[in-house]
């Protein structure tokens, strides 16, 4: 049996989508927070192969970039798929969700506060809508209406969660209200993220609260 | 096959070379940055995302983000490695290569001139560093700088020699020299490149030739 590490920062972020495969997959995993304080130990180590988090540590060895992490988890524990279509369709999903966090992270960021109050309102909406709409095209397209690809969950459906529950459905997330005034529009994913959270039940109520 | 993207090599380029190499016919469709305002607004069903590149296959499907197209046409056409370590090396590749990319990209776009040196000289001095690092201890590690994984081609050497062969070895770009500087400091890199140079010299030398 392998042993399985996820280190990253308390918050959700980018380790989120990893510690909800391991959880949907039933796997016992150790879950490593780092602070500012513990962290240039971290990266003194030589396991942070591009000086960031989330690494995974398996079996003593180190991934890092968590996309190609869920990749490689998602091949070993059946949440990806062989058809190469449907393969892309799991990749270009996991692509656009970084796009999504990439815009918000730039208008959020931005220090200028008119700008900064410009491109969050763009982002509000259009791209969050874009995001939405998306969503909803493919889910009407695939063939199970309740999963992003094909008829099991794959990682596009885990990350899409991880997503769900640290953004727009996420309790103590700041701009949750601004999120769900948008999603609200969109009854069909709405109903989708709400079953994924049936799937990770027992994992979202067992998680600490985090407002990222 | 058609795929559509702006003049210049940017994002699509590892797609065009790709399919050069693999002797795929296709058109190569380029948008005017003046058609694009138009184009994105139509909504056009060839844009999923509203955003480019896109290839439009034989079949009619359409296929956006970048990292995903890669991988689905490495698949179809040999250039993903079938080991599971060997291709996580190549998915965490990609990844690492967006991350490189972004804030270089930004600075792209930063409108204040004072902002943009600020944001270039940083990563300058700091991200590309530390990327090239990494990336010179992985050829160090597999003891041979002929490919970036393993002994074949694969999509993270497409990505990885049209992103030097357009910002570290490109005449037309004003911040090539200052980087080729950097990047010729890493002797297993240079090599690599030098390597990639001769395979894809007769692409290399009959493309457009473009400042990105």
């Amino acid at each position: 049996m392998s042993s399985y590490k996820v280190h990253y920062f308390p918050g959700y972020g980018k380790a989120e989508p990893i510690r909800m495969l391991l959880a949907h997959a039933k796997i016992e995993f150790e879950d490593v927070h780092y602070t500012p304080e513990t962290l240039p130990a971290a990266k003194a180590s030589g396991n942070l192969e591009f000086g960031q988090m989330p690494v995974l540590e398996k079996d003593g060895k180190f991934y890092s970039q968590s996309q190609a992490i869920l990749r490689f988890l998602g091949k070993e524990l059946g949440y990806y798929p062989e058809d190469t279509y449907h393969g892309y369709l799991v990749d270009s999903t996991l692509d656009f969700i970084n796009d999504l966090t990439n815009a918000r992270f730039k208008a959020n960021n931005h220090p200028e506060p008119e700008t900064k109050k410009q491109l969050l309102a763009d982002f509000y909406e259009k791209v969050l809508s874009n995001f939405f709409l998306a969503i909803q095209k493919r889910l009407e397209a695939n063939s199970s209406p309740d999963k992003i690809v094909g008829d099991k969950v794959t990682i596009a459906d885990i990350a899409l969660a991880a997503i769900a529950y640290s953004f727009f459905l996420n309790e103590n997330n700041l701009s949750k209200t601004e999120y769900q005034e948008v999603l609200n529009k969109f009854p069909k994913v709405l109903d989708y993220f709400n079953g994924l959270g049936e799937l990770l039940k027992e994992y979202l109520a067992a998680r600490a609260p985090s407002p990222w | 096959m058609k795929l559509v993207y702006f003049d210049v090599y940017g994002r699509a380029e590892p797609i065009r070379m790709l399919l050069n190499h693999a002797k795929v016919e296709f058109e190569d469709f380029r948008i005017g940055f003046a058609e694009w305002p138009a184009l994105k607004a139509g909504d056009n069903p060839v844009l999923e995302f509203e955003q480019v590149p896109v290839l439009v296959l034989d079949n009619g499907k359409v296929l956006s983000q970048t990292k995903a197209i890669m991988r689905y046409l490495g698949l179809q056409y040999g250039y993903l490695p079938t080991d599971a370590y060997e291709a996580y090396l190549v998915d965490s590749y990609l990844d690492a290569f967006n991350d490189l990319m972004h804030p270089f990209a930004l600075a792209r776009w930063e409108k204040d001139e004072e902002k943009k040196k600020e944001i270039l000289a940083n990563w300058l001095a700091n991200t590309f560093p530390k990327f090239l690092t990494a990336f010179e201890k992985r050829l160090e590690s597999q003891g041979h700088s002929k490919f970036l994984v393993g002994e074949k081609l694969t999509i993270a050497d497409f990505s990885f020699s049209s992103l030097i062969s357009v910002i570290v070895y490109n005449e037309l770009s004003e911040t090539s020299a200052t980087l080729r500087e950097t990047y010729e400091t890493f002797p297993r890199l240079k090599e690599y490149a030098h390597n990639m140079k001769e395979i894809f010299n007769d692409y290399l030398e009959s493309r457009p030739k473009r400042p990105m």
